[in-house]
């Protein structure tokens, strides 16, 4: 016990948990933002743009995303592209995670109605007001907690950018085992930081979906149930 | 703009989905102040004819001006002069009543929020709704829903209006709920036009009646003389006595 806390508190773990942090929600949010205009893109009527995102979301889903990286690792350089191992690993992680998010956002996007979005056109607002005002907020509720999942998701990936050196949580405790071959005190102090955080990320998410489902509640509640037999009246 | 002149001026209009031809060569012209009724058998081209003079959707062929503005252009006229109510409502289902009819003004008019809300209160009184300002359209019937769809379009204050089959998905005693709002918009001199298969309706609202078959306007007559009697076209009458069978 005494050694995992000690690996738990040392400078070198919490630098890992740090970095493990760091990545995971760089990757995600900057994922979120290219998923979200990868789905729009979907949405577009220049068919030629359709199969190009299309093409994008094949190849970055379709490819395991331990050789998305040791590509970006190894291959990159040989481009002329330097990159630090915490940009290697965010760019890799990020083209990966982009085509799961535009999927996610897209089937949100698709479950708002055509007819509402033809009635803001025909009231006369611009696209992006409908995008803004009418389809975002309703699509937000089947995005969000899918997203929180893969917020989650990415943490468990973000170990992965251990193979190309990045100093994350898992080569912090690899790189501690190795030295005394006590990989159980190790790999517990990893699993502990992991499952932290995990646990922070699904009580945010809790508090973000309890929002806004809060809203409607609270007006729904304080109004009587409408009664078919009063309608009429009109 | 005064009584009578034409608002609206639809020449040779063509249309087709995926080959079939819908519209065939369809003009027709809307006089201000008029009440014009459009009925036909499923498939015959009315609401695609709605459609397309509307500016909601292009046309193959053929031009559309309104006001002296060709509407086929992107853009090129005030789209809030022409209200529009569909079939399916189109609530926006994140939004109350209140905030529906509020929106639009605030974001394209640019309201000030405490005018847009004085205003779709009077709106809501108007069509019989105050005491439902803050529920949400899944809350409320489909009548309820569609006179709500009805203020939202007027808090943009259009000059013509265009109901697309606007109680086709309402059993028949929110029908009478919708029609009678439509019936006060019309004494109030709005210029409509409108897509229906209630026949009484038609007689007692519209002032003009076109009947369209197989995408062309076969018969474009006075509305009292839409009876059984008076139809001399075979389709037509045939078309009414379908209708009456089911009375």
């Amino acid at each position: 016990m005494d050694k995992i806390l000690n690996y738990l508190v040392s400078p070198m773990f919490i630098d890992g948990a740090l970095n493990t942090l760091k990545v995971t929600l760089c990757s995600q949010t900057l994922a979120i933002l290219l998923g979200f205009l990868i789905a729009l893109t979907r949405r577009s009527r220049v068919k030629p743009l359709v199969w190009l995102v299309r093409g994008y979301v094949w190849i970055f889903r379709g490819i395991p995303v331990m050789v998305q990286l040791i590509f970006a690792f190894n291959v990159l350089p040989q481009w002329g592209i330097r990159l630090s191992g915490f940009q290697t690993a965010i760019l890799a992680l990020t083209l990966n995670e982009s085509a799961y998010m535009s999927e996610i956002i897209r089937s949100g996007l698709a479950s708002v109605s055509k007819g509402q979005q033809r009635a803001g056109h025909v009231l006369g607002m611009s696209r992006l007001q409908i995008m803004c005002h009418i389809t975002l907020p309703q699509a937000l509720r089947v995005i969000v907690p899918p997203t929180g999942n893969q917020f989650i998701g990415m943490l468990k990936t973000s170990a992965m950018a251990s193979v190309i050196g990045f100093g994350d949580l898992l080569r912090r405790a690899s790189q501690s085992a190795a030295s005394n071959f006590d990989y159980v005190s190790a790999l517990a102090a990893a699993s502990i930081y992991y499952l932290a955080f995990s646990a922070i990320f699904t009580a945010i998410l809790g508090l973000i979906e309890r929002n806004m489902d809060i809203t409607r509640k609270e007006k729904t509640a304080a109004k009587p149930v409408a009664v078919l037999s009063q309608e009429s009246q009109a | 703009m005064e009584k009578g002149m034409i608002m609206l001026k639809a020449d040779h209009i063509e249309k087709s989905y995926n080959g079939t031809q819908v519209l065939k060569d369809v003009s027709v012209n809307i006089r201000q102040g008029e009440k014009v009724v459009i009925i036909g058998p499923s498939g015959s081209g009315k609401s695609t004819l709605l459609r397309s003079i509307s500016g909601l959707e292009k046309a193959d062929a053929g031009s559309v001006v309104y006001k002296g503005v060709p509407i086929q252009e992107k853009g090129a006229y005030d789209r809030t002069e022409i209200g529009m109510i569909f079939q399916s409502f189109d609530l926006f289902e994140h939004l109350t009543a209140l905030e529906n009819i509020m929106l639009a003004p605030v974001l394209v008019h640019k309201e000030s929020k405490e005018r847009a809300k004085e205003k779709a209160m009077e709106l809501l009184e108007t069509i019989h709704l105050s005491e439902r300002a803050d529920y949400y359209p899944q809350e409320l019937s489909g009548g309820q829903q569609q006179r709500i769809a009805i203020a939202r379009a007027l808090a943009m204050n259009p000059k013509l209006m265009f109901f697309d089959e606007p109680t086709s998905a309402l059993d028949p005693e929110m029908t009478v709920e919708v029609l009678d709002i439509v019936v006060e918009l019309v004494k109030d001199g709005m210029t409509v036009v409108i897509v229906t298969h209630e026949m009484e309706f038609a007689r007692r609202v519209g002032d003009r009646v076109i009947f369209m078959d197989q995408g062309t306007i076969i018969s474009d007559m006075p509305a009292k003389k839409l009876t059984m009697s008076a139809a001399e076209n075979p389709r037509i009458k045939q078309f009414l006595s379908q209708l009456e069978q089911y009375n």
